[in-house]
């Protein structure tokens, strides 16, 4: 045995070591040299509080009795850490956005700053909490009898509750940290967490190589129930102790304190994702050898739990069984420390904060102050957790029962599961869907596994446990509606978080939230998208800027007070004197303020200086919004598929006229043929007359001749007709243009019809042309186009007096020649066609003409800067009109 | 920065690679360390007088934790400057 006084004097000098860690690291903190503390490694370590004495001493028990299940505790954690990238990371970005300080106020905050919420949270945390801290008495005072031998129990309980308290005031509520974050603690918890591994690798390598003298003859003849727990290990309860755990590394408060709240670095999380499970591997690697150890050489009926203690002691290793106690003081005592700091934290924040703020006058008459009220009340939550927890201790006698209470408190805290992370990745969360789910969860939690762990004395009685409340079957604690028979802690789980999660869903789904609860979710779900820092606020009335100031000197003090003062009214750019009270100066003193006393609490009394808060909803679009972002998205793909959609059409467009130039390309092409095809035969058929062996009288042949002759010239005109049209067309033939007189064109052009219109019986009649004028044309062209519209009105004028009258008229630079024949001319439909290639007016006859010379007459007014139409007068009659530009200088 | 991380941004597509293994990662650790997956090696036999099952799980564990490194290193976080820190000290 070691000596009592030796180990107490060990003990304190562990403790006096951990003082002074924590004291040095405080003050550097202060100074601002913090550096190495901000490390990933010293991050990592401070994680490790998740190895509570549960760990280092009820690991081996749990392994001894149920084989390997024990390992599910520690591969939750590794799962949810090796995804940290999708939620941890999530968590802690919100953390510092926010400037969360709990658990409590991650979901109120997120709820639209709901203190209701924030009471039930800290309710549960607070309920969960207390058994797991008794727990840790427990293991203390009981590895301390183990070594001493038979000490008063509750005496050494006392000693080391009080000594706790002593620490985590001392370290934990120095001062109100803006951001919740004790770097004393930290330290020292760090330096805990490595006493802890060593103390566990060194008793584990001891029992292995020491004791057994390998692996091999640890394992030797020990029959796989030992491994398998009794049973089948992967059973459901593998899987949903697994979940459980991977639960608990999220929503257990001290595990939120150290991941999310005490986090100095976002990057951190990077290498604590390995890191940290590595830490559990090397807790976990000797936990089934010592286990197996324990059960093979210590006398039957040695109480698993303390393997860890009771092997080195029996071996007589006193060096490791101290060791090891240290192992197992650091486990307890840094769970514990940071568990009460992080449920005094919500305690004084959402309990006691609004009842003082209830109880305060509003405004700046407030007598006492804020910041020392706060600090007292955490001072006060931390002696009330620890007394509860020794409480607790006393009333259960160090029962065994006690063993069971971490995996209960992991059924607890999952209450938080749904209402965490729905309200991280789902907008769609309402304050009212997380208040009834969080609620029904605790209920049926305390209902199924919290109050039927004390074992049929208290609450529920032993009756009530077997046969149901008032003897009603269905309504069994531990076989709702008749679903027992299994595990009771699969079915609290199930039931509990089932209808949370269930209720959670539906709830929300049918309530509305309110405009702050839906400014948070959009500000908590899109964390990543947000502007970091803007986070927007709302506040209609007005604030003066001394009721502010007086407000932050109560909560952080007078000189950090001024100091952000000074600083926002300089980034305000005022030299001197308070800052203006603006709506973002408004939002950061809120952050900061929240920093110490949480978001609910800082927001009611903001808001109660500042005025009534009102996020109407048109404000609400503006904010950085995923809805105002779809549109601008949604926006801009419609310009585009517009754009798009434009362009399909000019190309359909296009498309459509290169198919029509395309079919009047191929009409043009047959009736080229179907022209050149009617002269062709005749001559061939007349040539075949002439070569053949029939006689041919000389007139005939003479005729024939002509003929063929009279239709060669035909062709020859064609092609010359068809090429000129295609030149002019093309825009290949360049005109020579020059001013010119139109008179004697006109006079040239009537010279050349007048035999044929005495032929035909036609009168021409000339109006006078305007005086002294001239056109820009080409004189053999404009000719040329004049004798095409007079030879046609002459040709196919049928009326008993044929009248064709040439008209010239100046108007606007040009020189309209109308060419009016009394035969009616084209109707509106042949007006349409009058000017395709190849296209013979009704009055035409077959075999007069191709059809090209309207055609090519445009071309030529075309490329002449002039036109050719068929204009109509008012009694439907239809006449040429040909337009030629007037010379300027005497336009 | 190290190397692989550079050269992850440098393709566009390599961030979010290697983000869908940092999602998958997990699962792939779920599937293997959980019924009915795991109850296939839960074999009754022993290396160098280990039950297998435990090695089996150690080593699943193990291999996590190496890829969890592995990616930890790639994976570039980039965080927003903490608005909170904006405080003169």
């Amino acid at each position: 045995m070691l000596s009592a006084d030796l180990l107490l004097l060990v003990c304190l000098g562990y403790v006096a070591l951990l003082f002074l860690i924590a004291f040095f690291v405080d003050r550097r903190a202060r100074q601002g040299r913090l550096s190495w503390m901000s490390s990933p490694v010293i991050f990592t370590l401070s994680i490790s509080i998740y190895c509570t004495s549960w760990t280092f001493y009820g690991a081996v028990g749990s392994a001894a009795r149920n084989g390997l299940e024990f390992i599910t505790i520690y591969l939750g954690p590794t799962l949810v850490f090796i995804g940290w990238w999708w939620l941890l990371r999530k968590l802690v970005r919100i953390g510092r956005a926010h400037r969360i300080t709990s658990i409590a106020d991650l979901i109120s905050s997120r709820y639209g700053k709901s203190s209701g919420l924030a009471v039930l949270v800290t309710l549960i945390a607070v309920i969960a909490t207390t058994p797991y801290i008794a727990l840790q008495l427990q293991s203390v005072t009981r590895s301390y009898e183990i070594i001493v031998g038979g000490v008063n129990s509750a005496f050494t309980a006392f000693w080391v509750a009080a000594g706790m308290a002593l620490f985590t005031i001392l370290f934990g509520t120095r001062n109100l940290d803006a951001n919740e974050r004790h770097h004393g603690v930290v330290a020292a918890i760090a330096v805990e967490a490595v006493v802890k591994l060593v103390a566990l690798l060194a008793v584990g390598i001891f029992v292995v190589w020491g004791i057994a003298g390998g692996l091999g003859p640890i394992f030797a003849d020990v029959p796989v129930e030992v491994i398998h727990g009794g049973g089948d290990v992967f059973s459901p309860r593998w899987v949903a102790l697994t979940f459980l755990s991977a639960t608990a590394i999220i929503c257990l408060p001290r595990q939120f304190q150290v991941t999310v709240v005490e986090n100095v670095d976002e990057r951190n999380l990077a290498t604590a994702s390995w890191l940290f499970p590595l830490y559990l591997f090397g807790m976990c690697l000797f936990i089934m050898p010592i286990a197996i150890a324990g059960l093979k050489f210590l006398p039957a009926g040695s109480n698993p739990d303390l393997f860890v203690l009771t092997l080195p002691l029996a071996e007589d290793r006193h060096d490791l069984a101290l060791l090891a106690f240290l192992g197992g003081f650091s486990s307890a005592t840094s769970m514990v420390i940071v568990a009460s700091i992080a449920v005094s934290t919500m305690v004084s924040n959402h309990v006691v904060m609004p009842v003082a703020l209830y109880f305060l006058p509003a405004g700046r008459e407030v007598s006492g102050d804020v910041r020392s009220l706060l600090l007292t009340s955490r001072r006060v939550s931390i002696v009330a957790i620890l007394g509860l927890g020794l409480l607790y201790f006393q009333l259960s006698g160090g029962s065994d029962a006690l063993a069971a209470i971490g995996l209960i408190a992991f059924v607890g805290v999952a209450q938080f599961l749904p209402s965490l992370i729905g309200g991280i990745f789902w907008r769609g969360a309402t304050r009212l869907g997380a208040l009834t789910g969080l609620t029904a969860g605790f209920a049926l939690w305390g209902y199924t596994l919290f109050l039927p762990s004390f074992g049929g004395d208290f609450p529920l009685s032993a009756d009530v446990l077997a046969n149901g409340p008032w003897g009603v079957e269905a309504l069994r604690p531990q076989g709702l509606l008749g679903l027992g028979g299994g595990d009771p802690l699969i079915h609290a789980l199930v039931w509990s978080l089932g209808v949370n999660t269930l209720l959670f869903l539906a709830v929300s789904g049918i309530t509305e939230a309110r405009p702050l609860e839906r400014l948070q979710a959009a500000l908590f779900v899109d964390v990543f998208r947000s502007a970091p820092g803007g986070t927007p606020r709302f506040v209609e009335g007005a604030a003066t800027a001394e009721d502010l100031f007086v407000l932050a000197q109560r909560i952080l003090g007078s000189d950090p007070a001024r100091a952000l003062f000074d600083e926002i009214a300089s980034s305000q750019g005022r030299q001197a004197g308070l800052p203006d009270p603006t709506d973002s100066m408004i939002a950061r003193l809120e952050r900061e303020l929240a920093g110490s006393v949480g978001a609910a609490s800082a927001h009611a009394m903001v808001s109660r200086i500042a005025g009534y808060e009102t996020v109407g909803m048109t404000e609400l679009i503006d904010i950085a919004d995923e809805t105002q972002r779809l549109i601008e998205t949604t926006r801009q793909l419609s310009e585009k598929s517009a754009e798009l959609e434009a362009a399909a059409r000019q190309l359909r467009d296009a498309n459509a006229r290169l198919r029509l130039l395309d079919t009047q390309k191929d009409d043009f092409l047959s009736q080229v043929s179907h022209e050149l095809r009617t002269p062709m035969t005749s001559i061939r058929s007349f040539s075949e007359i002439l070569m053949g062996d029939e006689p041919v009288s000389g007139d005939e042949r003479k005729r024939f001749l002509g003929i063929i002759h009279d239709e060669s010239l035909r062709l020859t005109r064609l092609l010359d007709e068809i090429l000129d049209l295609s030149h002019l067309e093309a825009g290949t033939a360049s005109l020579k243009l020059g001013p010119l007189d139109p008179e004697r064109v006109i006079d040239a052009a009537l010279g050349t019809v007048s035999s044929l219109a005495r032929e035909q019986g036609v009168e021409i009649r000339r109006a006078p042309m305007p005086a002294g004028i001239q056109v820009v044309a080409n004189e053999d062209r404009l000719r040329q186009v004049l004798i095409n519209l007079l030879s046609n009105a002459v040709k196919y004028n049928s009326t008993a007096r044929p009248v064709v009258e040439v008209r010239p008229t100046t108007r606007s630079g040009f020189l309209d020649i109308d060419v009016i024949d009394n035969g009616g001319g084209v109707t509106r439909e042949e007006a349409a066609t009058v000017f395709d290639k190849f296209a013979r007016g009704s009055r035409s006859g077959r075999g007069r003409g191709a059809g090209l010379g309207l055609p090519i007459s445009r071309a030529i007014m075309h490329s002449m800067g002039g036109d050719l139409t068929v204009e109509f007068a008012g009694n439907e009659t239809s006449f040429f009109r040909l337009r030629a530009g007037l010379a300027p200088n005497l336009g | 920065m190290n190397r692989q991380a550079d050269e992850a941004r440098a393709r566009p597509s390599g961030q979010r690679k290697i983000r869908d293994q940092a999602l998958i990662l997990p699962l792939v650790g779920f599937a293997l360390l959980m019924p009915p997956f795991a109850r296939v090696f839960d074999l009754d036999l022993k290396i160098a007088g280990v039950p297998f099952t435990l090695i089996y799980l150690f080593t699943v564990w193990a291999v996590l934790i190496l890829c969890g490194w592995r990616l930890s290193r790639r994976l570039d976080p980039a965080p927003a400057p903490d608005p909170n820190d904006e405080r003169p000290a």
